[in-house]
């Protein structure tokens, strides 16, 4: 229960961070934390309450950040199935993988999002330099993925918080 | 019940992707938001605002630091630029007598001044795939889907979609906007989309229309969601090709997006929105009444 209202507080917090960020620096490469919350999630939480935390992370991101609606929580959602399908396979526990693993997933849910976009019935422009900007989130999120990472594993320690029950 | 109970999780996660298609699919450029996410809103707002209060404050020391190195060039360059609007001043208030003028010698309405409400930018698109913001009023401010939403400088876009207390505003540049516009100098009518990267364009200006970089490009008051003559920017480029019907104009808008943080929200009075004596007349069958009638 504590950890529920911690990381949900938690969450709301990051989101409206993620918000404000690009107002604050002015640019539009910017660290996507969702991403590395729900990689971290599909590592350290169980498996429904983990699912359902990865997509009220993309549904606040869809919500606070006026984008389309319902897509990241989608994409967060199944970005975690995946992270979750694949943590046992390729997950090598040193920071190098964590930072890796997140900048892959950055990118593809990027990919994902503008796939979205581009086949709804109306139509949602995207911008033309997609692919670079995409690269660069992922880069950035990657290089802030071992700090993030390590802050909520102490916060999750400090809670004296433990897994409830093993990944499948 | 029980035979449920070890798909739980493929349960959940499906009805969960089904919510998440619903609301792409629902999903329009005018946002209907729903009580969830209104109070989601009012409940992130603040926090919003203080992040984006603190970031500035960090980002404006930064600034001023460096910024210390460039006060004499920049000082000197302003002071020309006083000179040369101060003389613009006396030529728009002799334009402006003159407009009153001819304005009573025609009888014509003079418009109401509009009712501009100030609001703060709180947030951005953290994506970072759209060119849309938050600001720190709502419906119960008034503020409804569609308003205009203005700087000092110029057009900064329109409102889509409102929270109690916060709305979402399109910004000009934002590749799903379209500004109706029109060139200052010839006349020339067209609709400016955002680019995305900073700047608009309007495609489908006739190839015969003189344009010139430097044009000053002003809205044109169709589309009834940006009040006639509002700035809009300068045009950069004309790309005019050497045959077909038309050419394509960029523009640099007059509002300078990065270090945008307070807006004011056109509220029409109903006045601006039907002019009851036409609606009048056209209710009744009858012609408009002539103007000043």
């Amino acid at each position: 229960m504590r950890l529920s209202v911690v990381f949900a507080l938690l969450i709301l917090v990051v989101a409206s961070l993620e918000s404000a960020l690009g107002t604050v620096s002015g640019v539009d490469v910017r660290p996507n934390f969702t991403v590395i919350f729900v990689v971290f999630f599909s590592h350290h939480f169980p498996r429904t309450r983990g699912g359902v935390a990865a997509f009220v992370m993309g549904y606040l991101r869809d919500l606070l950040s006026g984008g389309l609606m319902g897509a990241n929580a989608l994409l967060m959602l199944l970005l975690y199935i995946g992270s979750r399908a694949t943590a046992r396979k390729l997950f090598a526990h040193s920071w190098l993988f964590i930072a890796v693993s997140v900048a892959a997933g950055t990118f593809i849910t990027d990919a994902g999002f503008f796939v979205i976009a581009r086949s709804l019935p109306h139509a949602v422009a995207m911008p033309g330099d997609f692919a670079r900007r995409s690269v660069l989130n992922a880069l950035v999120t990657g290089a802030f993925a071992p700090p993030v990472w390590w802050c909520l594993a102490r916060l999750k320690y400090w809670l004296a918080l433990r897994r409830e029950e093993p990944a499948t | 019940m029980d035979k449920l109970k070890p798909h739980r999780t493929g349960i959940i996660f499906g009805l969960l992707t089904l919510a998440a298609v619903t609301m792409i699919l629902s999903d329009s450029p005018e946002r209907r938001l729903g009580p969830l996410d209104r109070a989601i809103l009012a409940l992130a707002a603040p926090l919003q605002k203080t992040f984006t209060a603190a970031g500035r404050r960090v980002s404006a020391a930064v600034e001023d630091y460096l910024g210390l190195v460039e006060v004499n060039r920049e000082n000197e360059a302003l002071r020309s630029i006083i000179a040369e609007l101060r003389g613009a001043l006396v030529a728009a208030r002799e334009a402006r007598i003159e407009n009153e003028r001819l304005r009573a010698m025609l009888g014509l309405r003079t418009h109401e001044p509009p009712d501009l409400y100030p609001a703060s930018i709180i947030a951005e698109d953290s994506t970072g795939w759209f060119r849309r913001v938050r600001i720190d009023r709502g419906s119960e401010q008034g503020l409804r889907v569609g308003l205009a939403v203005v700087a000092p400088e110029g057009v900064v876009g329109q409102v889509t979609a409102v929270g109690r207390n916060t709305a979402e505003v399109l910004l000009v540049i934002d590749r799903n906007s379209a500004v109706p516009v029109v060139l200052q100098r010839s006349r020339s009518r067209g609709i400016a989309t955002g680019e995305g990267g900073g700047h608009l364009s309007i495609e489908f200006v006739a190839r015969a229309d003189e344009v010139a970089e430097g044009d000053i490009v002003v809205t044109s008051g169709l589309g009834g969601v940006y009040p006639k003559g509002l700035s809009v920017g300068r045009v950069i480029h004309v790309d005019k090709p050497d045959a077909g019907l038309f050419q394509r104009v960029w523009i640099a808008p007059s509002v300078d997006f990065s270090r945008l943080e307070e807006v004011l929200v056109h509220i029409p009075s109903p006045l601006d929105e039907v002019d009851p004596a036409f609606a009048q007349g056209v209710g009744a069958g009858g012609d408009a009444p002539e103007p000043g009638s």
